[in-house]
């Protein structure tokens, strides 16, 4: 396990641990170049909570993010949010309904009012788009 | 088609492609984009408003 690894101290090469820092780093919220795993920060990090240039992660945040909710220039996953995004955007805010009914009871559930159309045979839950 | 039952679609995307090609499927075409992201249609639908905007 690396020692230290907290804002200021010196990178690292390797570094395994909870939050280490370096050049690879594999462990709890690791930041470095690259990185694994969970809330990793770093150039190439895979893990949960990732963020670095290069992620494969769960709420991952880098210029390449692979995981759910990643962030980054690059993202592949569910709820990415990036330039570039490969995702399946599964957000029930995402949906259109076959009918008002079920809009509504959507809407009812994720704490908006109202539904609006989207073409001629979807209703989508709230008043307005999501932003 | 109210009343009807079915699965519910997505009807954002990333892409406007991937909008522009799910459109029809909600029975129009094209898309516009919202945020970030695109919606079908190229046009909002009828607002159907139970509140203030």
């Amino acid at each position: 396990m690396s020692e230290g690894g907290h804002c200021g101290s010196k990178p690292k090469r390797i570094a395994i641990g909870v939050a280490p820092l370096g050049t690879i780093s594999i462990g709890i919220v690791p930041m470095g170049v690259i990185c694994i795993g969970i809330v990793p920060m770093g150039v190439v990090s895979i893990g949960v909570v990732a963020m670095g240039v290069i992620n494969a992660a769960v709420v991952g945040m880098g210029l390449v993010a692979v995981g759910v909710n990643t962030m980054g220039v690059i993202t592949a996953g569910p709820m990415s949010m990036g330039l570039i995004q490969i995702r399946s955007t599964t957000n029930p805010r995402y949906l259109a309904y076959p009918s008002r009914e079920e809009a509504e009871e959507q809407a009812r559930q994720l704490g908006c009012e109202g539904v609006h159309r989207m073409g001629d045979r979807y209703w989508m839950p709230c008043n307005e788009h999501p932003q | 088609m109210a009343g009807s039952h079915g699965k519910p679609k997505q009807a954002m995307f990333n892409t406007k492609a991937e909008a522009e090609a799910a459109a029809p499927g909600f029975g129009c075409k094209g898309a516009h984009q919202m945020g970030e992201m695109w919606m079908v249609c190229d046009k909002h639908g009828e607002m159907d408003h139970k509140g203030s905007h």
